[in-house]
């Protein structure tokens, strides 16, 4: 990004202070308070001017940071930010179950929910994903998913569920986060803050961040797009923020009710029973994923709406009703699963 | 909710719930899943031609009442049948990569040939670990994160691609 490759340069060219000519004592004191402060406001000055000179004016290049919120992710970035959040997430909640070689027996729920998970996600509107289901050692009760298709659940979560129709359920939920990029709009946020931190810096004839300047010198493009090679303290530092939103911050209720619907739309395609999704949400505590989701009776009723809509949609379709013969299955859920 | 209802939601599902539009025979018609077949006949026993992956075109002929299929024909011109969740009114989504010339929108057999599903961490969502709040328990994340990728490619269904 043009704008922000040249704020480095208007951070660079701020050096350090002129010292004064050395006088004793509290006198020499104020003298030296006196030209650090006329260094600082020329500094201050000498960057205001290099940076109306680079953006326009100081709102041209905020404006410039706000169009970050509504630029497209590119895939690898996706996927990388999203690994850094996974990472953290993981990191910070028991760390993930898996076995110590592939052919470990212990691998066996992981592969059962592997399974059950890319059943779904091929039917999802980003089959091409490397989707990955992984399990944290927590007996809370909570699912996350992160950028590029990482998806976790707890070992709580799994002792929760009755059958396989309810986890594909909360499976399908987290998938349709991905699939609609809602993780991204906090990614993005993140990126905005960065941005006009850096502006902000700029403006004051400070430097920024160390962090903040190797952000700024990542930009590679007009896209905005972040390249982290070389950069993985950037990159940390900002797979913590996004870590932190999934797990402290609320999707928007819209993102929220659509993730619902998908959900609901997932589960129907593989022949899941939908309606299973609505009784596993209200058997579980009022303080389920409370910090970062609608309130819990709000979810059952968005999903029994759900429901009712599938059921008295007109069936302008022309697939419906295509009448199978076996229904939708709430089978029990694997045994591997079930053991944990 | 009674099980009759539910009956016929796949299909409305598979072809757009919720949408105020119909399809006409001739409209066109989207592969959701990978390899998905193309069969002879309503039922699933003898598949036609070569397997289809997301994104690829269809026109849309018929719904195959009583069953889960749906007629097709391909852009081969073979006329089949294909399940009603292996296909989608709307197109998969694209993605968006960065070349040297700036950023295109790629369809999905083009984001998976890109390199959409391959597997395993960045080299630096891996070193990004050493500057974590926890860098030791990052780093094992790391390190169990890499073994579930392994697992999957070799243990999972599809997993490998």
């Amino acid at each position: 990004m043009r704008l922000t490759l040249a704020l480095v340069g208007v951070i660079a060219a701020a050096g350090p202070c002129a010292n004064g000519p050395q006088l004793p004592g509290a006198l020499g004191d104020a003298a030296r308070s006196l030209n650090e402060t006329r260094e600082d406001a020329r500094e201050v000055a000498n960057a205001s001017e290099k940076l109306k000179a680079v953006t326009g004016t100081a709102g041209d290049a905020v404006n410039r940071c706000d169009r970050l919120r509504t630029q497209d992710i590119a895939l690898d970035e996706e996927r990388t930010i999203g690994e850094a959040a996974a990472i953290q997430l993981a990191a910070a909640n028991g760390g993930i179950l898996i076995g110590r070689n592939v052919d470990d027996p212990a691998n066996a729920p992981t592969i059962a929910l592997n399974q059950l998970g890319t059943k779904l996600a091929a039917l999802s509107e980003r089959p091409h994903l490397a989707w990955t289901f992984s399990i944290l050692d927590s007996d809370t009760v909570n699912a996350w998913s992160t950028p590029g298709g990482l998806v976790f659940v707890t070992r709580g979560l799994l002792k929760k569920v009755e059958n396989e129709a309810q986890l594909a359920g909360v499976l399908a939920h987290e998938i349709a986060h991905v699939t609609g990029r809602h993780a991204l709009n906090k990614y993005r946020e993140v990126k905005v803050e960065q941005c006009r931190n850096y502006v902000a810096a700029g403006i004051a004839g400070k430097a920024a961040s160390a962090v903040t300047s190797k952000l700024a010198a990542s930009f590679g493009s007009d896209l905005g797009h972040l390249d982290f090679r070389g950069a993985e303290d950037v990159l940390a530092n900002m797979g913590a923020s996004v870590a932190a939103a999934l797990q402290h911050e609320k999707f928007d209720p819209k993102q929220e009710t659509q993730a619902d619907y998908d959900a609901m739309s997932l589960l129907v395609l593989a022949g899941y029973q939908p309606a299973e999704y609505a009784k596993f949400l209200g058997m579980l505590p009022d303080t389920f994923q409370h910090d970062t989701h609608p309130p819990k009776q709000e979810r059952i009723a968005n999903v029994k709406s759900i429901l009712n809509q599938f059921a008295k949609d007109p069936l302008r379709s022309p697939g419906a009703p295509y009448g199978p013969e076996q229904g939708y299955t709430a089978d029990p859920i694997s045994p591997a699963l079930a053991a944990l | 909710m009674k099980r009759s209802t539910l009956l016929g939601l796949g299909a409305l599902v598979a072809l757009g719930a919720g949408a105020s539009w119909a399809l006409g025979s001739g409209d066109t018609i989207y592969v959701r899943a990978r390899d998905t077949r193309v069969f002879k006949d309503p039922d699933g026993a003898r598949p036609i031609g070569a397997p289809l992956q997301p994104g690829d075109k269809l026109v849309w002929i018929e719904q195959v009442k009583g069953t889960k299929f749906h007629k097709v024909k391909t852009a081969k011109g073979v006329v089949g049948y294909v399940l009603f969740n292996t296909v989608s009114a709307t197109a998969p989504k694209t993605e968006v990569v960065v070349k040297q010339d700036g950023a295109h929108h790629i369809d999905a057999q083009a984001s998976a040939a890109y390199g959409a599903a391959a597997r395993g961490l960045t080299e630096e969502s891996r070193k990004s670990a050493a500057h974590a709040p926890d860098p030791e328990a990052a780093q094992k994340a790391v390190e169990d994160l890499q073994r579930v990728e392994a697992v999957i490619a070799k243990k999972v269904k599809g997993g490998g691609r």
